[in-house]
């Protein structure tokens, strides 16, 4: 299965919150939306949900428009909240017959899904009577009651102790080896960098970055070298930094040199002057310990796609 | 709207009154109210049988003494009190001791003085006019008295004075064509059901609205507009609450009517309370009609405007629009029951909003056109597709809408918008 997102564009009144997004997510590999708050994560998941019709583009399951797809999503909001007075297996039996259960079928299915979240015991207990983490794994059993073949995540680590936050992780992977597409909306990028195949970035309702996170990543390295020579790591950093900008033609294509580990990172704007850097350190006889790409983290990816567009903003 | 959907929604809707609390415990309360209220002849008599006295004050009681100072020193007049009335405990008064009496009645020890200074010229002392009716009593014993007693004196015989002291009797006849359309039998049943129609409508509303308002507060709204059309979750939640408002009417008329049936004979001499449990039953029909009809016009746009506050503490000020139409259309009812003929009472059984109640006294207390009925019911229907139409537009766009409800000329734009 492929949700296609294709050209999206929203506004509300004046304020255009999306402009021509899209994105695909595919079965078998979970999707992150990353973005900064505000960006448009929300209202990108609330057009796909259908709360709200797009203003221009389309949205296709399998390359047909995704139309009354409701019963096969499951969705977790970012604002989590449902019935505090209600018992909750009331509740998620109604929201489970809304989604397109029968009433048999729905109860089964949260009878499983307290039990799979150690709940069961809470099943006539009322909402407001769980702790925070609880109550977020009762919206996500919410989420995953219908059995969705789309499961939209928004923001789902946020409030859980690591213990939860592992079991949220092996039921994501299960769902994504199940075959589900997952769709993962986030700012918390060590979580996606863990989950996702794929990403988005959105800045201010546009896509800014794209793609397979492994080739990013890849790509991204190509242009961040990582030295570390032997002895004192602030001294052999010196040491780089004084070889490298006596050499002409270096000096032009390094970008900058920081320190970082026992090492030094150095960004590149040419990927041909790996070779000459690697033969210059060769040839001054320094003690190369190790020479590699530096591939980013996701999380310094986030900053520098973002954290640019916001210097341009700001200028 | 999906039909599943709306199903769903409104059973939810209104099974969570009947598992509500308060509702049962208000319902239940109320019930309990009219049980009382209808026995008490009942009860009263019993206790009465068991030795309970109740509010026959105690002959023996100092406390409880009437002084009588005449200043026209009848020999007669102390002995005919007694007499008539036979309750009360008299005592000869002396004109000096005046000052002590009102001493007495002040610090609650002897109840009252009755003063006479000449035939024209009575006084009633007590400490505080309350409930206590033995002034207005003893003044028409008195009277009459007096009156006999000079009749006796020109020489008059005993059934001759009867005959001229006997008033006459005023029997009010209404011409009416229909029975059980006179003023004095419509005028109580009406006005309880028309407040009995303002009171649930205005109670139904606020709930739709305070329900609305809390999902959103508590973000269930997240939930349920994801889940569900917007559409079947407004009709539904309305409908629902309908349902168990018209629940609740259902239960209070059959308690009404059956605690009256077992207590049936010690009502036969109140008349009015007669005429209200011998309404017409087309009257209890057009009760539960109008009802629905006032009811589904006002809650779909409490429902709208719950959409429009963020938390429930909004909801006060967004009503109060509504609240006012609400109250202008019962307290035209109401002054319109003083005459429902009247021109302006027939105008507002026309007009939107009015109509269910103004509709509703004159079915009640005048003659109506079959007619006339039928142009009100489309007129209040075509009202609830309105306001059901627009109601839908801005839930649409209120659920999703957080921060502060937006004013009037806001809402229109944005909705306009939406259109567009």
């Amino acid at each position: 299965m492929e949700l296609e997102i294709d050209s999206i564009s929203k506004s509300f009144g004046d304020l255009q919150v999306l402009n021509q997004i899209s994105f695909t997510a595919s079965s078998g590999m979970a999707m992150g939306l990353l973005g900064r708050n505000g960006a448009g994560k929300t209202t990108a998941i609330r057009i796909i949900m259908h709360v709200f019709p797009p203003d221009a583009g389309q949205i296709r399951l399998d390359g047909k428009p995704l139309r009354n797809g409701l019963a096969s999503i499951g969705y977790l909001p970012e604002e989590k909240g449902l019935y505090p007075k209600f018992k909750i297996g009331d509740q998620l039996v109604y929201l489970g017959q809304l989604r397109g259960l029968s009433r048999k079928a729905a109860a089964r299915s949260v009878n499983y899904w307290l039990e799979r979240f150690s709940l069961a015991w809470y099943h006539d207990k009322k909402l407001e009577t769980l702790s925070k983490g609880n109550q977020q794994k009762i919206q996500l059993a919410l989420a995953l009651l219908a059995d969705p073949e789309i499961v939209i995540l928004d923001e789902p680590f946020s409030g859980l102790d690591p213990v939860n936050a592992q079991l949220l992780k092996d039921i994501v992977r299960e769902q994504v080896d199940a075959g589900k597409v997952v769709l993962f909306s986030s700012h918390q990028m060590s979580y996606v960098e863990q989950f996702c195949d794929n990403v988005a970035l959105l800045d201010r309702g546009q896509i800014v970055l794209r793609g397979n996170l492994k080739q990013i990543k890849r790509e991204k390295a190509k242009n961040r070298l990582y030295v570390q020579l032997s002895g004192d790591p602030a001294a052999s950093g010196q040491r780089l930094s004084s070889l490298l900008s006596q050499h002409n033609r270096l000096a032009e294509t390094v970008e900058s040199i920081e320190a970082s580990g026992d090492g030094s990172l150095i960004h590149l704007s040419d990927t041909g002057s790996r070779a000459h850097i690697l033969s210059l350190l060769a040839g001054s006889g320094a003690d190369v310990e190790q020479f590699r790409l530096a591939e980013p983290s996701l999380e310094e990816i986030f900053v520098e796609e973002v954290g640019e567009s916001n210097e341009k903003q700001t200028v | 709207m999906k039909s599943r959907q709306f199903r769903i929604v409104m059973s939810f809707e209104y099974m969570t009154y009947m598992r509500n609390k308060v509702y049962i415990g208000i319902t239940i309360l109320i019930v309990i109210l009219l049980a009382l209220g209808l026995s008490a002849p009942k009860i009263i008599e019993t206790a009465r049988g068991l030795g309970f006295t109740g509010a026959d004050p105690d002959i023996d009681d100092p406390a409880s003494t009437v002084y009588v100072v005449d200043h026209t020193d009848d020999p007669h007049l102390m002995s005919h009190l007694e007499a008539t009335l036979p309750d009360e405990r008299w005592r000869a008064g002396n004109a000096t001791e005046i000052e002590a009496y009102r001493q007495q009645i002040d610090g609650r020890e002897a109840k009252a003085a009755l003063v006479i200074e000449s035939q024209q010229n009575l006084s009633y002392i007590t400490r505080r006019f309350g409930s206590d009716q033995l002034a207005n009593i003893s003044e028409r014993v008195l009277t009459a008295y007096f009156q006999t007693r000079q009749l006796s004196e020109a020489g008059l015989e005993e059934a001759d004075i009867d005959r001229i002291l006997t008033p006459p009797r005023m029997n009010r006849i209404e011409l009416v064509e229909e029975a059980g359309k006179s003023m004095e039998q419509t005028y109580f049943y009406t006005y309880l059901l028309v407040f009995l129609l303002y009171m649930t409508v205005m109670m139904y509303g606020q709930l739709v609205a305070s329900s609305v308002a809390s999902e959103k507060s508590n973000r269930a709204m997240e939930m349920l507009i994801t889940s569900a059309k917007p559409l079947s979750l407004m009709f539904g939640k309305v409908i629902g609450s309908g349902l168990a408002g018209l629940t609740q009417i259902a239960v209070f008329l059959v308690a009404a009517a059956g605690f009256y049936k077992i207590n049936e004979a010690s009502w036969a001499d109140i008349p009015f309370i007669q005429s209200i449990f011998e309404m017409p039953v087309h009257i209890i029909g057009f009760t539960v009609l109008f009802y629905l009809a006032g009811y589904f016009m006002f809650a779909f746009l409490y429902g709208a405007l719950g959409s429009l506050a963020s938390r429930i503490e909004d909801i006060n000020t967004s009503i109060m629009p509504i609240m006012l139409i609400l109250m202008s259309a019962m307290f035209v009812s109401i002054f319109g029951m003083i005459n429902p003929d009247a021109q302006f009472l027939t105008v507002f059984s026309f007009i939107p909003f009015f109509s269910p109640m103004a509709m509703f006294v004159r079915i009640a207390m005048t003659d109506v056109t079959a007619l006339e009925i039928v142009v009100s019911i489309l007129i209040m229907a075509a009202t609830i597709f309105g306001t059901g139409w627009i109601s839908s537009k801005i839930y649409r766009v209120g659920v999703l809408m957080y921060g502060k409800p937006p004013k009037l000329g806001e809402l229109i734009s944005i909705l306009r918008q939406e259109k567009a």
